[in-house]
Order: C-alpha cells, then sequence, then structure tokens
C-alpha cells in the first residue's frame, strides 16, 4: 500500500469515527488540536483502521507520538505494512 | 455555616480549622497508574490545561484558607475576583512549574514552597485536596500539616466503577442493567448478553479518568472490533472492566454529598447536564426533580455514604446519576470520592446567586492563536462579565486554562470556565450562548 493508498484509507477511518466528512488530509495536520479527535475516539479509530485496513494493531505498544499527526500515524501504518510484509 | 465552614467541621470537628486546598485535578491519573486499560487508552494526553484548572480553589477558599496554585495567579484575574469579594483566601506556588505536574507534584519539587507549608502546621492546619493519592499522602509526610480526609488506598478503592456497581448490586439501588468483568475472557458474554437486550452498550474501565477510559459499542460488529484488539491478551488478563447498557434520551445529574469523619452523611446540591440539539452545555441548577425521584435520591445518598464510611471513607463525594425519560432514577452510575466541579461551585451559589436564579456551570472550549489577557477575556464579554450584582451575569472561575497549553506554533486548545447566571432557564441558556459567541469571536474563530 503506497501513501496515497493510505492517507485516503485514514481518511475513511476518521469520517467514521468523527462522524462527517473528513477531506482533503495533510501530512501537518494535528489529530487532536486540528481534527478534534478526543481520548475516547482513539480506540474507535484503531478499530476502524484495523477494518479498513486490514491491518493488525498492538494498541498496547502505540505511543502518544503516533497520534501527533496525519503524517506520524500514517509512518505508523506504512512501518508496520513493511514489518509484516517481511 | 457556609458550605466550607461545613465541610471543615464534617472532616476535622473544627469550622473554623484552615484549609490549605490541593486542588489536583485528574487525581484519577494517579490512581490508574498500574491498572488495566482499555486498547488505546493508554495513549497520553498533555494534561497541562487540567492541571490549571487548580486555580478554581481560589474561589472556594474562606478568609484565612491557603490556595497551592502551580503559578501566581494572573493580575487582572485575581484584581476581578477581588472586586467580586469572590476569593477570601490567599495563594501560594512554587518557584517553578512544570506543565505536565500535577500542582501536589510541583509543590513536593520546591523546597521554598515546602519549607512555606510547614510553617503553617498549628495543629488547626490541614491540607485539603481535591482527591488523596501518594503524591498528596507524601505532601503530608513532607509538611507535618495533616490530611483532611483518609488514606490514599481507600480513596483509590472506592473511586473504581466495579466499586459503585457492586454498591448498587449489594444495597438493591436502581441498577443500569450490566455486569463486571475482572478478565479479558468474560467480556464477550458480557457483550453479547448487554447488546441483546438492544440499544448500545458502554465498556468502562474501573480506574478510568472521568469521561474517558471509556468506549460504546454501538452493535455487534463493534463489539466484534472491540473483542478483536482486547482478546490478542489473552482471555486471563486482567481486564477491570464495567459493560452496562447505555440508556438512551436520559438526564445526566450529578450530586454531592459528604461522609463526615464519625459517618454523618449530609446531602449537599444536584445538577443536571444541559443539552441543546445534543450539545453538551454545561450543568445547570437549581434542578427541581420530580418529588419521586427527589426521595429516591435522598435515600441512595444516604445509603452512599454509610456503605462509603463502611469502607473507611470520609469526605466529599458526587455522584452520576441519570434520569431516564420514562421517571426512573438510576441513583449511581459512578462515585467520585473526591471533590467535583460542583464543590467549586458551591461558595460562588452561596455568595452570588440569589434564590429565583437561575445558573449554568459552562466550560468554554476555544482555538486561540495566541495568549489572550483577561483583560481582553472582560472585553469581549462586555456587559456580560458578572460585576457581583446585577443579573444577567457571566463569572469567570478559571482563566488559567485559557492559555494554559498555548505554543509558539499554530492553535491550540484553550478552556475559560464560566458560572453564567440569569434570571430564568431560558434566559440563562442564552446568556451562555452569547458568552460563548464572543469567545469565540474575541479568538478569532469564523463560525
Amino acid at each position: 500500500m503506497n501513501r496515497t493508498e493510505i492517507i485516503a484509507h485514514l481518511q475513511i477511518a476518521l469520517s467514521a469515527v468523527l462522524n462527517r466528512e473528513v477531506t482533503d488530509l495533510r501530512p501537518e495536520q494535528r489529530l487532536f488540536e486540528d481534527l478534534a479527535l478526543d481520548s475516547t475516539s482513539v480506540i474507535e479509530l484503531l478499530m476502524s483502521l484495523e477494518d479498513t485496513i486490514s491491518l493488525e494493531i498492538d494498541p498496547d505498544e502505540l505511543g502518544p507520538e503516533v497520534f501527533q499527526t496525519v503524517g506520524s500515524l500514517a509512518d505508523y501504518v506504512e512501518a508496520t505494512f513493511s514489518k509484516a510484509a517481511v | 455555616m457556609n458550605f466550607l465552614e461545613r465541610l471543615k467541621k464534617d472532616l476535622t470537628g473544627d469550622q473554623n480549622a484552615r484549609f490549605i486546598l490541593v486542588n489536583n485535578f485528574e487525581v484519577e491519573r494517579s490512581w490508574a497508574v498500574g491498572e488495566p486499560k482499555l486498547p488505546g487508552a493508554g495513549i497520553a494526553f498533555a494534561g497541562a490545561t487540567v492541571n490549571r484548572m487548580e486555580e478554581m480553589g481560589a474561589l472556594l477558599a474562606g478568609l484565612g484558607d491557603v490556595v497551592l496554585l502551580k503559578a501566581q495567579m494572573d493580575g487582572e484575574f485575581t484584581d476581578y475576583l477581588t472586586r467580586l469579594g469572590a476569593a477570601a483566601g490567599r495563594t501560594v506556588w512554587p518557584e517553578h512549574s512544570d506543565p505536565q505536574r500535577m500542582v501536589t507534584e510541583d509543590a513536593l519539587a520546591c523546597p521554598r514552597l515546602l519549607d512555606e507549608l510547614r510553617a503553617m502546621a498549628d495543629g488547626g492546619t490541614y491540607l485539603m485536596p481535591l482527591g488523596i493519592s501518594s503524591a498528596e499522602e507524601e505532601l503530608a509526610k513532607e509538611t507535618g500539616l495533616p490530611l483532611a480526609g483518609t488514606t490514599a488506598q481507600i480513596c483509590k478503592a472506592v473511586n473504581g466503577k466495579i466499586f459503585s456497581r457492586q454498591l448498587v448490586d449489594e444495597t438493591g439501588l436502581t441498577s443500569v442493567p450490566g455486569r463486571i468483568c475482572h478478565t479479558v475472557g468474560e467480556l464477550r458474554a458480557a457483550l453479547t448478553e448487554q447488546l441483546a437486550l438492544g440499544g448500545r452498550v458502554v465498556v468502562k474501565e474501573s480506574l478510568g479518568v472521568s469521561g474517558r477510559g471509556m468506549v460504546v459499542v454501538k452493535d455487534e460488529a463493534g463489539a466484534a472490533r472491540l473483542l478483536r484488539l482486547i482478546e490478542r491478551r489473552g482471555a486471563d488478563a486482567p481486564a477491570n472492566l464495567v459493560v452496562e447498557s447505555w440508556i438512551e434520551h436520559a438526564t445526566d445529574l450529578n450530586y454531592q454529598l459528604v461522609v463526615s469523619r464519625t459517618g454523618n452523611v449530609r446531602f449537599e446540591t444536584v445538577k443536571a447536564a444541559v443539552l441543546r440539539d445534543n450539545v453538551h452545555q454545561g450543568h445547570r441548577f437549581p434542578v427541581e426533580l420530580p418529588p419521586a425521584a427527589m426521595d429516591d435520591l435522598l435515600a441512595a445518598t444516604e445509603t452512599i455514604g454509610k456503605a462509603l464510611h463502611a469502607e473507611g471513607y470520609f469526605g466529599m463525594v458526587g455522584v452520576d446519576a441519570m434520569l431516564g425519560q420514562d421517571g426512573t432514577l438510576y441513583p449511581c452510575l459512578e462515585i467520585n470520592a473526591r471533590f467535583n466541579m460542583s464543590t467549586y461551585q458551591s461558595r460562588i451559589a452561596e455568595r452570588f446567586i440569589p434564590e429565583g436564579a437561575h445558573a449554568i456551570a459552562a466550560t468554554f472550549g476555544l482555538r486561540p492563536s495566541r495568549t489572550h489577557s483577561f483583560g481582553e477575556v472582560a472585553d469581549a464579554l462586555g456587559e456580560l462579565l458578572f460585576d457581583g450584582r446585577s443579573l444577567p451575569g457571566v463569572l469567570v472561575n478559571n482563566f488559567a486554562t485559557l492559555n494554559a497549553a498555548a505554543t509558539d506554533d499554530g492553535n491550540f486548545h484553550g478552556r475559560l470556565y464560566a458560572i453564567c447566571v440569569a434570571d430564568s432557564a431560558d434566559e440563562v441558556l442564552a446568556v451562555r450562548q452569547e458568552a460563548e459567541a464572543r469567545l469565540q469571536k474575541m479568538v478569532g474563530a469564523t463560525s
């Protein structure tokens, strides 16, 4: 999965969690400050991402740095895919 | 006796005791250390804004009391509170403040402040924290000042949602359908059972921070997603969750009681969440409950208070409750055996809210792109800013939270806490809306 596809999936997952159409995601956008993700929706985002990307996420291994920006979350997804592909 | 004098009498036996108020908001974070969490709930969130809610204590203190702060209060805000006669105590603060530390931790790291506190130990002075965790016990030990409360261990034990649920089951209070899961392996059956009853289901960490550490499961697909994430830990892994049906269209209530050192139980106040187009606007008071519901609530107060005292607890208690659309009162969803937001509004209510007036305790979430002075807030609110006499009015009771999360790059989340007061329930809601619009305009929001 390339970067553009990952961002497209993030858009779908975030739209589902935030109950509104999220468009034009940019890597520098901050999940909490700019997109208004809140703490209770992190778990919903993880669940939604697993569904849309078919990726197994271990939430207990996630640090807050992953949830800083759209870019950092995309980095995490990309890295997890690379690991899975090895 | 006013609220604080009553509290002093209940907790120390002396209504003239001196309190050093330690407003360690989100003490639940300390109680939750080492406890199992929902997947993803371990992601840490900046506590910089919440940590500055300690400033609210300034409006609770009486003459002679002391409020422990993280930093000196803003001069303009202090002047405003002084003009109103809303802040009677004096404030102390450390030389250095770390935004991520709670007020107690800041104090423990400041030898000068510890000395200042030690000098206050006169046999009639007590540390009065929002809630007691190991940090407050350490502060008591370091300063020689006694705590006006019980041990951190007892406080943690009675603040768990599992404790609340067991108390409800054992005492026969009206309960929301649900069950307790001690291990991960018990969750699947619990979710299946609750979903079968119809409607949504909420899964709550026993020791989650209020409003966090929970997830709402809408249907079986949602349950499967949650189970997939959590069951990877293994069936025997500890979970400590409460799984309950989500009661739709209920009115959220919060009431306060005090359990005295000797086990007397006293009801204080009840407040109701106010919604507008399904958006939370704050809590309104006073609240007129149907007589039967009020009777149930008072009976529950006694039951809960006695049960807490039997566990060794004494102090402030806030209880979350719900009034269903059918008039059923669910009197105990969650016990918060500590100060609550209501506690900090108690003296404001006594001082400034006349009989017959209506109030909403509001939180204004703002997105400033720079820091704002209290003068700017006052200018933005204009004639709405409460002057201590005329209604309607908006009394700002926490200013430090507006700029606590300020960054050099881009906008940030700021909060202002205020009590809106007016002559009618409709008017106070309109005042709240107008205040919000003016504050949003101040920070440059377009909507």
